[in-house]
């Protein structure tokens, strides 16, 4: 009996914490999000609820509390009802291993950054089940491509954590925080960082990435079927955990977690957390939607051949200054950002030019074939 | 083994064996692919208990992120008929049935002849050791298996690549 208190004593604040985390990104994001959309789309947003529209939140709560809760008749019930639950386990478990403060953290495995991406499986698992389960076109397809899509940006993502660990030394999640000390792993690694940024974004199926929720074409892509309660969990809880989780592990890896300028504490953790969701919706304000071709040909011909180059320089460069490598290797980063900025906008213009030579010269072939044009539209 | 690690040896063991189960006994194949998922998860459980927590951390992320997600993937993109369906399988049981009771008191016989080493404590090796173990001592063996995978992963794009007309 005494077991099970002591289990549920070790068990309970962690699990209340990590799920006040996610409620709280829940409330406040999609809130802030359509505030922020509205004014970079220069209208106004939801500001009637309370003042400046703070209470929209717990009215959208409320609505979608009390309304039917539909499971469509030729669903996999059990399935469907499932796979919410499978999909909020990573946003749960990703803030075990986090460092929230100095000597606060869940569990401090020795493993932490492969926990992290082990962890990301299930969300994956989630999305799949939910698009399957829900017998529907646009959801199978939904979490079809946003499974290939996880599979494929998975990999760079996982190439960027593997300079993090290779700058610490370890795959501790405190250890990683203490090693920037000096210098966050951010202007170390510049590189890593934005790849990261840019995989992750796509893991989280969010714009420019957002092809499985595509409005346009899939409706709301695995979320289609879901309505009422079960809506309110997937899209806030899910979606947004994911996103807060994603924030979380990324100041964490890069950005230095709780350290801060002056003092640290958990403050600097939600400040930076904060920070990489607003440049996320800053993201979603600007660009606009990838194709899925172009979405696979930038993971694999961009990102993956970058981040090996990155982590094959960051470890020759580590072995050969085994003590004072973070010197060489931020210049080796840094120096990689230049040389992409310079030569890719050249690389894809002149792939582009290529394509319309190639569209054009085939509109001329076939006119003059008809017969009935005018010789193509250059002549 | 104290009083609690048993405990949860017993309930992992009972989720491995009933997915298991569940997996050849299903007759729609996303439930088997699911109670798969059930079994790998188990094994990373007794991994665990087992404090070796860089094996179950490989488990989830192999066999649950990326195989299972493959095969359920391959399911949904080839399997359209949505309902119980006959398995192939389930036609060879009676081949299918001396196959396994041989193998099966094989392994019983082997088990029960066995010297196990009990009393001897767990130690894990940090994992840096492991590392060094794999890419050094068996590095020919990684390589090799590396290349397999690519020989494999030639084939299917070849299998999958359309002819040129």
């Amino acid at each position: 009996m005494s077991n099970i208190v002591d289990f549920l004593e070790s068990f309970l604040p962690g699990f209340i914490l990590a799920l006040l985390v996610i409620i709280i990104s829940a409330v406040v994001f999609p809130f802030v999000a359509r505030r922020i959309l509205g004014f970079m789309g220069d209208r106004l947003g939801p500001n009637r609820v309370g003042p400046q529209g703070l209470l929209q939140p717990f009215a959208d709560f409320l609505k979608l509390f009390i309304k039917e809760d539909i499971t469509p008749s030729q669903s996999h019930r059990l399935l469907f009802i499932l796979a919410p639950a499978v999909a909020l386990v990573t946003p749960m478990l990703t803030q075990v291993v986090i460092p929230f403060s100095e000597d606060y953290t869940l569990a401090d495995l020795n493993i932490g950054l492969i926990y992290i991406v082990a962890v990301g499986a299930f969300s994956v698992l989630g999305m799949l089940i939910a698009g399957w389960a829900s017998n529907n076109k646009y959801s199978l397809l939904g979490g079809l491509r946003s499974a290939a899509q996880m599979i494929s940006y998975e990999i760079p993502l996982i190439l960027t954590i593997m300079v993090v660990a290779l700058l610490t030394g370890s795959l501790s999640l405190n250890k990683v925080v203490g090693a920037q000390g000096s210098v966050w792993f951010a202007a170390v690694q510049p590189l890593a960082f934005i790849i990261y940024a840019i995989a992750g974004v796509a893991e989280l199926n969010r714009t420019p990435f957002d092809l499985p929720e595509a409005e346009s074409e899939l409706v709301s892509g695995y979320i289609t079927e879901y309505s009422g309660m079960r809506f309110a969990f997937l899209y806030g809880l899910v979606e947004w955990g994911n996103v807060t989780v994603w924030a979380m592990a990324g100041s964490t890896l890069f950005l230095g977690g709780w350290r801060g300028p002056f003092g640290n504490s958990s403050a600097w953790l939600a400040l930076k957390v904060i920070a990489m969701v607003l440049v996320i919706i800053w993201f979603w304000a600007t660009f606009p939607r990838l194709q899925i071709d172009q979405l696979m040909a930038f993971a694999w011909k961009v990102l993956i051949p970058l981040s090996l180059v990155n982590l094959a320089a960051t470890s020759l460069f580590i072995l050969i200054w085994p003590d004072n490598f973070l010197l060489p290797t931020a210049i080796l980063s840094w120096s990689l950002i230049a040389i992409f900025i310079a030569f890719f906008p050249s690389v894809v213009r002149k792939i582009l030019l290529h394509n319309r030579y190639k569209f054009l010269a085939s509109r001329r072939m076939t006119t003059m074939i008809s017969g009935t044009g005018k010789g193509g539209i250059r002549s | 083994m104290s009083g609690s690690t048993q405990f949860f040896f017993i309930v992992l063991s009972i989720v491995i064996l009933a997915s298991a189960i569940a997996v050849v006994t299903f007759k729609n194949l996303i439930y088997s692919a699911l109670s798969m998922i059930g079994s790998f998860l188990g094994v990373a459980g007794i991994f665990i208990l087992l404090h070796a927590e860089l094996v179950a951390a490989a488990q989830v992320l192999i066999y649950v992120g990326a195989i299972s997600v493959l095969v359920i993937f391959a399911i949904m993109l080839t399997h359209h008929r949505v309902g119980d369906l006959k398995l192939y399988f389930h036609k060879q049981a009676w081949i299918a049935l001396p196959i396994c009771a041989v193998a099966g008191i094989a392994v019983m016989i082997v088990m029960a002849t066995a010297t196990y080493n009990a009393g001897t404590e767990i130690q894990n090796p940090p994992d840096e050791d492991i590392a060094s173990l794999l890419f050094n001592e068996y590095g020919l063996p990684f390589e090799l298996v590396s290349l397999a995978l690519l020989v494999a992963m030639i084939g299917a794009v070849l299998l999958a690549k359309k002819e040129k007309q």
